[in-house]
C-alpha cells in the first residue's frame, strides 16, 4: 500500500489526497499543460486536443451542450456570473432560493438587488427537503429559481423540480448517483434551466474547477467589464481542467452500491449512541451528524489520533465562528458535528471508524456531563 | 427557578452546563439559562427536540426551560 493510499484508506474529509486516476497523469498534465492550446506548434497543439476531449466528456457525462461550458476557478465567481448575469438582463423580478444554498450564492442574490431583482428566501424541513411553496404574489414566469439539488454538507438531495426558470447548483452533485438523475433529466430535457454550475471535487477532481453551464436560450449578459462578447476563461487552470475530466470519466464508470451500504451501515450503527441527530435519510457518499454534548472539536482530535480525518459544521471545530448555517435551518443540532464523506478507498474503515466514533462519544460524555 | 449563567461561554458549553445542570438537580423543573453565544439558539431548537424537554425564549440572551415539557419550541 502506497503511502497515499493508506492516507485514503481513513480519509473521510470532504478533500482528500488525489485519487489514482489523477496521480497517474498528473506529471503530463502539469508538465505539458500550462502551454497555450491556441498554439498550433509544441505541446499547446496537443492540449489543445486534450481540452477538446475533455470538453466531450463533460457534455457527455453532466448532460450539458460543450457550447454551454465554461471552465472557472472559483466557486464564488461562478455563482456571480451566473446569478449577476441573469439578473442584468432585466427579465426576472424575482430570485428564490433556499436557507441551506451555499453563502456565495446568497451573497451574489443580495447583490442583484442592484438590478432591481428582488429576493424571496424558502424555508427547509427537518429531512432537508425545500419547501418553495407557492407564494400568490409571486410572477413565477419571471422567478429566477436558485436549486440546489444537492447539499453539499448533509449530502441530502432534492427530488422534485421547483416551476419555472431555474439555475442549476449541481455544485455537490456525483455521476454516480444521489440526485443525478433528476439533473440530467433537467439538462437534458427542459429549457427551464438558465444556467448551471458545478464542482469538479464533488466527483473527486481537483479544487480550483468550476463549470458554469450556460444554456443558449437563457437570458444572460456577462456582468463583470469586458470588451469580448464571449465569456473569457476567468482562470481556470488547464492542467486541473484536464485532471477533472480524467476523473469523472473514472467516476463515472464506478458502481454506487458499495456506498450506499456503508452510509446504511453508518446509519444503522451510529443510531444505538444515544442523543444523535443525522441529516437526511439516505445520502449516498455523504454523511452528516451532530452529537448532543459533545465538543466536535475535541472529538476531531481524538478520532485523528487513531487515523481517522473527519470535516465538522460546528463552530468550535474550525476558523468558523458561527455554527453551519445548513445544520441551523434545518433545525439539527450545530454542535457535535462531524461530517463524513464516503469513497471506494475508505469504505473497509467504516467499521473501525463507526467503533471510534462510539468509544469517544462515550468518554467525552462521561468527561463532561 | 434555577439560573445557569453561560454569558461568554461559546459552543458547545452552554448547552454542556444546562445538561449537567438538569442532571445534578433532577427534581428541579424549571431553569433559566444565560447565554449570548449565537449557536444557543439553534442548538436549544434540537435540544428541545432530541430531548424532550420544553425551551422559551424570554429575552436575546435568556432562555426558560421546563423539564419534560414538550410541545412548545422557540
Amino acid at each position: 500500500m502506497s503511502p497515499v493510499t493508506a492516507d485514503l484508506a481513513k480519509n473521510f474529509q470532504d478533500l482528500a489526497p488525489f485519487s489514482p486516476p489523477i496521480r497517474e497523469n498528473l506529471e503530463t498534465f502539469f508538465s505539458q499543460g500550462d502551454s497555450d492550446p491556441r498554439s498550433i506548434f509544441g505541446p499547446g497543439a496537443e492540449n489543445s486536443i486534450r481540452l477538446e476531449a475533455s470538453l466531450q466528456t463533460f457534455s457527455r457525462v453532466l448532460a450539458l451542450p460543450p457550447e454551454s461550458i465554461h471552465f472557472i476557478a472559483d466557486r464564488a465567481l461562478a455563482f456571480t456570473l451566473s446569478i449577476l448575469g441573469h439578473a442584468k438582463t432585466n427579465e426576472f423580478t424575482t430570485i428564490r432560493y433556499s436557507a441551506v444554498d451555499k453563502k456565495d450564492a446568497i451573497a451574489a442574490i443580495i447583490e442583484a438587488e442592484q438590478f432591481g431583482v428582488a429576493r424571496s428566501q424558502s424555508n427547509v424541513d427537518l429531512t432537508g427537503s425545500i419547501r418553495f411553496g407557492s407564494d400568490p404574489d409571486l410572477d413565477l414566469g419571471k422567478t429566477l429559481t436558485l436549486f440546489q439539488i444537492r447539499n453539499g454538507e448533509t449530502g441530502i438531495w432534492q427530488t422534485s423540480l421547483p416551476t419555472g426558470p431555474l439555475i442549476l447548483d449541481a455544485t455537490s452533485l456525483n455521476p454516480r448517483a444521489w440526485g443525478t438523475t433528476l439533473a440530467r433529466e433537467l439538462l437534458g430535457t427542459s429549457s427551464f434551466w438558465q444556467s448551471a454550475i458545478f464542482d469538479a471535487t464533488s466527483w473527486g477532481g481537483p479544487r480550483g474547477l468550476y463549470i458554469l453551464a450556460l444554456n443558449e436560450r437563457a437570458s444572460w449578459r456577462n456582468p463583470l467589464p469586458t470588451l469580448d462578447p464571449r465569456l473569457p476563461k476567468y482562470g481556470a487552470s488547464i492542467p486541473l481542467t484536464l485532471m477533472s475530466a480524467v476523473k469523472l470519466e473514472d467516476e463515472v464508470a464506478r458502481d454506487s452500491s458499495r456506498i450506499d451500504k456503508a452510509n446504511a451501515l453508518l446509519r444503522q450503527e451510529l443510531r444505538n449512541i444515544e442523543e444523535i441527530d443525522l441529516a437526511g435519510e439516505s445520502t449516498g457518499d455523504r454523511l452528516s451528524i451532530s452529537l448532543l454534548n459533545v465538543p466536535a472539536d475535541e472529538l476531531m482530535r481524538r478520532l485523528a489520533i487513531d487515523h481517522f480525518l473527519v470535516d465538522s459544521g460546528s463552530a468550535c471545530s474550525a476558523s468558523e465562528l458561527a455554527p453551519s448555517h445548513v445544520l441551523s435551518a434545518m433545525g439539527l443540532l450545530t454542535h457535535g458535528n462531524i461530517r463524513i464523506r464516503l469513497r471506494d478507498e475508505n469504505l473497509d474503515s467504516v467499521r473501525p471508524l463507526i467503533s471510534s466514533i462510539a468509544t469517544h462519544v462515550h468518554s467525552l460524555r462521561n468527561e463532561l456531563l | 427557578m434555577r439560573e445557569i449563567t453561560c454569558l461568554g461561554m461559546k459552543c458547545p458549553l452552554p448547552i454542556i452546563e444546562l445538561s449537567k445542570a438538569m442532571k445534578k438537580y433532577p427534581s428541579e423543573n424549571a431553569f433559566l439559562l444565560k447565554s449570548d453565544d449565537v449557536a444557543t439558539l439553534p442548538d436549544l431548537r434540537a435540544w428541545s427536540r432530541m430531548t424532550g424537554n420544553a425551551v422559551q425564549a424570554i429575552d436575546a440572551e435568556s432562555f426558560e426551560i421546563r423539564r419534560g415539557t414538550s410541545g412548545q419550541s422557540l
